[in-house]
């Protein structure tokens, strides 16, 4: 190893960045060379000169104005963050609209349901009416289903129309 | 004894980013105490203004805060701060900076160091911490900003020249020759301005 060799290599080995195998020939070159030991002393106080301050240069109160401006809605704040994100499990970006597109099933699934219901009650009313003083229920015409929906209308329209005269 | 104190403190900051998460404001000012002293000895190598210091810590801070839910705990809080903070004092730096001397295609920093003729004492005990810390941070001042930044990750933090190189993104080829040229102009700079403090060749 010669002393331009060594002299690169002196700031990896004082940093602890060497391995053994590119050590030993260093340690060998510096055990018989004055020069390069002197320039391993050198760096070494030239690291001495790396000190910090001692006053902080943390203003009072830093830390509250930091967490605030982080939790503070978004406003022309400097440097504040956009959008003050909420936990991403109790609020999942997409839920809204998952949400709504539920709600609109379940409604359209229970006006189907609804009618339906109205319908048989309607249908049974018509064909199994009681008859005399016995449980027996007398044989009516059956009607069609344009029929039943046309009666169901007309109820519907009665009842709309109850609802405007009180 | 020290290590149990890394890993509680390490747990406990894993702690208060989840609090943060879930809405504590008073968990992430508790986090910013904790490491509001080291990023701020950071930034005050790149900027010399308080208000522009404090406006570099803020934004880092919050940057933090929008990126929390990236954090995952395996580094430590800290570490994984530093990077940002280090990241914003170099766009900070890059934007303000309209000084070719910035770039790491200039001649003059690609160029080898001038090689002083003397050679640098290491600081006279009679004088105080903040005149060291003053020559230091002077001398500093004077170099481009990638020798700067190699200088304050290595001497200041300690950083083992893998994490250097993962945070700069650059090899560690690059990080020992940079590491190099920025001791030689470091050297340079401080006997320029204290040549009081070199020990020059006696004269002829």
């Amino acid at each position: 190893m010669n002393c331009n060799d060594a002299h690169t290599l002196i700031g990896p080995y004082l940093d602890g960045e060497l391995s053994e195998t590119q050590a030993a020939p260093l340690r060998r070159h510096l055990l018989a060379c004055v020069g390069c030991r002197t320039g391993v002393q050198e760096h070494k106080d030239l690291q001495r000169w790396f000190v910090e301050p001692t006053a902080s240069a943390v203003p009072r109160g830093f830390a509250a104005r930091v967490a605030q401006a982080a939790f503070a809605p978004a406003t022309p704040v400097a440097h504040a963050p956009q959008a003050v994100r909420a936990p991403a499990v109790l609020v999942p970006a997409a839920a809204p609209e998952q949400d709504n597109r539920l709600l609109r099933y379940v409604l359209t699934l229970t006006s189907v349901a609804a009618a339906a219901t109205i319908l048989v009650v309607l249908a049974a009313r018509d064909n199994r009416l009681p008859d005399g003083d016995g449980l027996r229920a007398a044989e009516r015409p059956q009607i069609s289903m344009d029929t039943a929906l046309e009666r169901l209308e007309a109820l519907q329209r009665a009842e709309a129309a109850q609802v405007r005269k009180p | 004894m020290e290590v149990v104190r890394m890993e509680e403190q390490a747990i406990d900051d894993a702690a208060l980013v989840r609090e943060t998460l879930a809405g504590h404001q008073s968990s992430f000012q508790l986090l910013v105490e904790r490491h509001e002293a080291r990023v701020f000895a950071l930034l005050r190598h790149y900027v010399k203004n308080p208000v522009e210091l404090e406006d570099l810590a803020q934004e880092t801070f919050l940057k933090a805060f929008k990126r929390l839910d990236s954090f995952e705990g395996q580094a430590s809080f800290y570490t994984w701060i530093y990077r940002i903070a280090v990241n914003t004092a170099l766009d900070h730096l890059k934007k303000k900076s309209r000084s070719p001397i910035a770039s790491t295609d200039d001649p003059e920093v690609l160029a080898d160091p001038q090689q002083v003729d003397a050679r640098i004492c290491a600081p006279h005990a009679a004088l105080e911490r903040e005149e060291i810390a003053r020559a230091t941070q002077a001398a500093l001042a004077k170099l481009p900003e990638i020798f700067r930044t190699v200088l304050i990750l290595r001497e200041f933090e300690d950083m083992a020249y893998q994490d250097m190189a993962d945070l700069l993104g650059i090899s560690i080829g690059t990080i020992e020759s940079r590491l190099y040229r920025a001791r030689a102009r470091f050297k340079a700079a401080l006997l320029e301005l204290h040549p009081e403090y070199g020990e020059f060749a006696e004269d002829e």
